[in-house]
């Protein structure tokens, strides 16, 4: 099975490769932009140069003037005062000189002998169009006001789709208060590509990412991480990009510390109503890249085809226990890295229906259904059993927003599945949640919700370890025993259910300010003992979001859980801060 | 016709009122009397213009604003700051805010008074008289003018209160939040967060530039907890062009997150 896996992998990485070559030639014109003082305006979308300005377009024009800005959210650059544009066959001087990159439509202004209009279409730049009509704004320099940028430079290259490089870069913090000195190359990207979104890095407290190098179809970036286990550290993470909906991630984290993780994403369209994904995560053990004390992980390929009204996933995984050859030690370097031998094997098909409407009722209703079988040759779960398969059905069941007494939202949503297994055994999971919604005013809602979820199991001892989504035998979040983890508590007994009461007060005065409170009554059963089972019964939440800078944003939330075995506050506050 | 107009609009004036009130009978009113300077016909003592906006180059005895109009400028024009009448103690360099005043017999700029912040006052540049901006060639129309106009982000564009709701699927776990992730903030997937407005709706009311143009996708606060199609594939970010207007209202409806069938 290993070889299997390895051998779709080198597939699927062909296949990549293929495609990446295969993919068109990107068209769009790239700007190498030199001049006394490059500034870069990340809340604006802007770049603007002054002095000696020197702009190199990849089609072979070359403009140098006083100043110049370029817009990245309309793709337009103006070069202004004292012009002088060089082309293929061309040169012409002038006041003031503006490509609108996306319309290939270039507008010039000469002064010799006589001040004139000249349009260039279509980058053709020996026969101007003269005295054609301009766009009003046509060579406006875009108006920052007091803004600071964000950073400076002498040179930049610039991707107006895409990117934009700074080979010697200053980043400007504190409202211009602090300026680093020069560092070293750093791209920032700002496609559309939404995969350049893609995140294979676990969580952290703080995460301030350097893009290192990049294109307009990938992305390498070093990140500088926090958080309260490891500590500061730093990780890197690739990105490439095939066409708008295929992408690779590959990321190490944290590269700077032992206890490694390799991550691999990869999403690849098959067709107009298909596509493949590939995910596979490496975990060692090792100081730098030597040879690791530990190594295990998992791959894992699916494959999802829209239907008519339904769509449906094939899934296979392998997890790998250890990827160390045995010794006769039976550890590596130290006791606390032993050989541990465990390679199960899944596969599945998960079948789900579109959300349809029951007639008139206003009701709509969702069907699921999968099979999946498990292989081991020690024994699956921990049990003597080498294959167990199972069977699920499942059906989410939805009403509208119904207009209730004094002006109020009211809502009810079903969600059940039945699990069968061959050890033989079988599993329940219900969820039943009803809200209830005033909305006060744009400002302000207030939510009143019944959460009631149970999971009924025959044997709690019999259930699976470490299966896959497709088998639906893990309701998210996962669980190590495959039974969902109900309320944030592994479920340990035949029949558990809470039931939770949440009221929550939003409050929005404006976009830059949020501030959201939520108070929460759980009741779990059969018992609700801290540490044992269930989630404190009583616990109050907070959480506001208010904005930094012009970009950046703060949220900040923790929770009290009213003497919960001599537990008032949560742990530590949550912070976390973002760019919008 | 358009004399016509403009002859009915100058009789209802108070000057035009007493003055033809001089007479016995009423007299046909003259629209060379009353017309603004910029359509009347020359006249022996035209009134100067006041034009103003942003220039890109003043060179070679032309001042040329950013709508690409270059105005003769006078021998001896006399530059000053707008704020304080005395020489600019900056640069002119273009992107500066300029209020001239060009003499209509001469059709040449007298005046020049410059600021760093855009002036609000006399003509803007953009609507100077044809026979002012000197050209080589004769305008042509232009049939494709593609680009948009009157929309380019800066801090003269208006801010649009735009309002996005996005409906969820019924298996979204009641206790997360829902966020837009979009490009202006490098895909964070925590980029807007949302407000519950019931059980399956969340709410955003956000202020953007006129022009701002947004590719966007909602999340759960991941990029694992991704908005899916219908099929659970990967679905193209949405877009979000704000265009003119007081307000916009955008309602969007996930169908499926990635991590939940």
């Amino acid at each position: 099975m290993k070889t299997a896996i390895a051998g779709i992998a080198l597939a699927l990485a062909s296949a990549l490769c293929a495609r990446a070559e295969q993919a068109p030639q990107h068209s769009s014109v790239t700007i190498d932009l030199r001049a006394q003082r490059v500034n870069y305006f990340s809340d604006s979308a802007t770049i603007q140069a002054r002095g000696d300005v020197v702009a190199a377009l990849s089609n072979g024009v070359t403009v140098r003037g006083d100043a110049c800005s370029i817009d990245l959210s309309l793709r337009r650059i103006v070069v202004a005062g004292h012009v002088r544009l060089n082309a293929p066959g061309a040169s012409y001087g002038g006041a003031a000189f503006a490509d609108f990159l996306a319309f290939r439509r270039a507008y010039f202004v000469p002064l010799s002998p006589t001040p004139d209009r000249w349009t260039f279409l279509n980058d053709d730049y020996g026969h101007p169009e003269k005295g054609r009509e301009m766009p009003g704004d046509a060579f406006f320099l875009t108006d920052l006001g007091d803004a600071r940028p964000f950073i400076v430079a002498k040179e930049a290259v610039i991707d107006p789709e895409n990117y934009v490089r700074f080979d010697a870069a200053s980043f400007v913090f504190l409202n211009g208060g602090i300026q680093t000195p020069a560092l070293p190359r750093y791209v920032r990207n700002f496609s559309h590509n939404q995969n350049f979104g893609v995140n294979s890095l676990a969580g952290a407290t703080y995460d301030i990412p350097y893009g290192i190098a990049g294109s307009s179809t990938s992305l390498d970036t070093a990140h500088f991480r926090y958080d309260q286990q490891r500590k500061t550290y730093f990780s890197f993470e690739h990105h490439s990009v095939f066409g708008q909906a295929g992408y690779a991630v590959f990321s190490v984290n944290p590269i700077t510390q032992p206890a490694k993780q390799w991550s691999w994403l990869t999403y690849l369209p098959t067709g107009t109503s298909s596509a493949l994904v590939f995910d596979a995560q490496l975990f060692t053990y090792q100081y730098g890249l030597i040879q690791p004390l530990s190594s295990n992980g998992f791959a894992d390929l699916r494959l999802t085809r829209a239907l008519r009204n339904s769509s449906v996933t094939a899934e296979v995984s392998q997890a790998y226990g250890n990827l160390l050859a045995p010794n006769d030690l039976g550890y590596y370097g130290d006791p606390s890295h032993s050989y541990t031998q465990n390679h199960p094997t899944t596969e599945g098909v998960a079948w789900s229906g579109y959300d349809q409407r029951a007639g008139r009722s206003g009701l709509t209703f969702r069907l699921l259904s999968g099979a999946g079988h498990t292989r081991d040759v020690f024994g699956v779960g921990g049990s003597a059993k080498r294959d167990v398969e199972s069977l699920y059905v499942g059906a989410i069941v939805s009403t509208p927003v119904y207009r209730a007494p004094w002006g109020t939202g009211l809502n009810g949503i079903y969600q059940g599945q039945h699990v069968w297994l061959s050890y033989p055994n079988s599993m329940d999971f219900q969820t039943v949640t009803v809200s209830e919604s005033k909305r006060f005013s744009s400002k302000f809602a207030l939510t009143a919700s019944w959460v009631f979820q149970s999971v009924i199991t025959r044997r709690v001892d019999e259930t699976l370890a470490s299966p896959n989504s497709s088998t639906g035998l893990v309701p998210q979040p996962a669980s190590p025993n495959g039974l969902p983890l109900l309320a944030g508590t592994l479920t340990a007994f035949p029949h558990v259910s809470n039931q939770a009461l949440v009221l929550t007060a939003a409050v929005a005065p404006s976009p830059a300010f949020q501030f959201t409170v939520s108070a929460q009554r759980n009741n779990y059963r059969p018992i609700q003992q801290p540490f044992v089972a269930g989630p404190p019964r009583y616990q109050a939440a907070a959480d506001i979001r208010t904005r930094l800078g012009k970009t950046l944003f703060v949220d900040i939330g923790r929770a009290y859980y009213f003497d919960w075995a001599g537990q008032r506050w949560s742990p530590a506050f949550s912070i976390q801060v973002s760019e919008q | 016709m358009i004399f016509a107009a403009i002859a009915f609009a100058a009789a209802l004036q108070p000057g035009f009122i007493s003055h033809s009130m001089a007479g016995a009978a009423p007299a046909v009113p003259q629209a060379v009397q009353t017309a603004p300077p910029d359509r009347a016909a020359p006249s022996p003592t035209p009134l100067p213009l006041l034009l103003s906006g942003q220039i890109v180059d003043l060179e070679s005895g032309f001042i040329v604003f950013a709508t690409g109009d270059a105005l003769k400028l006078a021998s001896g024009a006399a530059i000053t700051d707008y704020g304080s009448g005395a020489a600019p103690a900056y640069a002119i360099s273009p992107g500066i805010y300029a209020v001239v005043t060009l003499d209509a017999a001469s059709g040449e700029i007298q005046t020049v008074r410059t600021s760093r912040k855009p002036l609000v006052v006399g003509t803007p540049a953009a609507l100077v008289p044809r026979r002012y901006v000197v050209t080589l060639s004769s305008p042509k129309p232009n049939p494709d003018l593609a680009p948009r106009q009157g929309l380019h982000p800066s801090i003269l564009s208006k801010a649009v209160t735009v309002t996005v709701t996005v409906a969820v699927p019924p298996n979204t776990p009641f206790s997360d939040d829902v966020y837009m992730a979009t490009d202006t903030s490098g895909w964070n997937a925590q980029a807007i967060k949302m407000q519950r407005l019931d059980g399956l709706h969340f709410q955003i009311r956000m202020e953007l530039r006129g022009g701002s143009d947004i590719r966007y996708v909602f999340t759960r606060g991941t990029w694992s907890t991704v908005e899916r199609d219908r099929a659970g594939l990967q679905r193209a970010s949405r877009s979000l062009f704000v265009a003119g207007g007081d307000a916009q209202i955008i309602d969007a409806t996930v169908y499926r997150w990635a991590d939940l069938q």
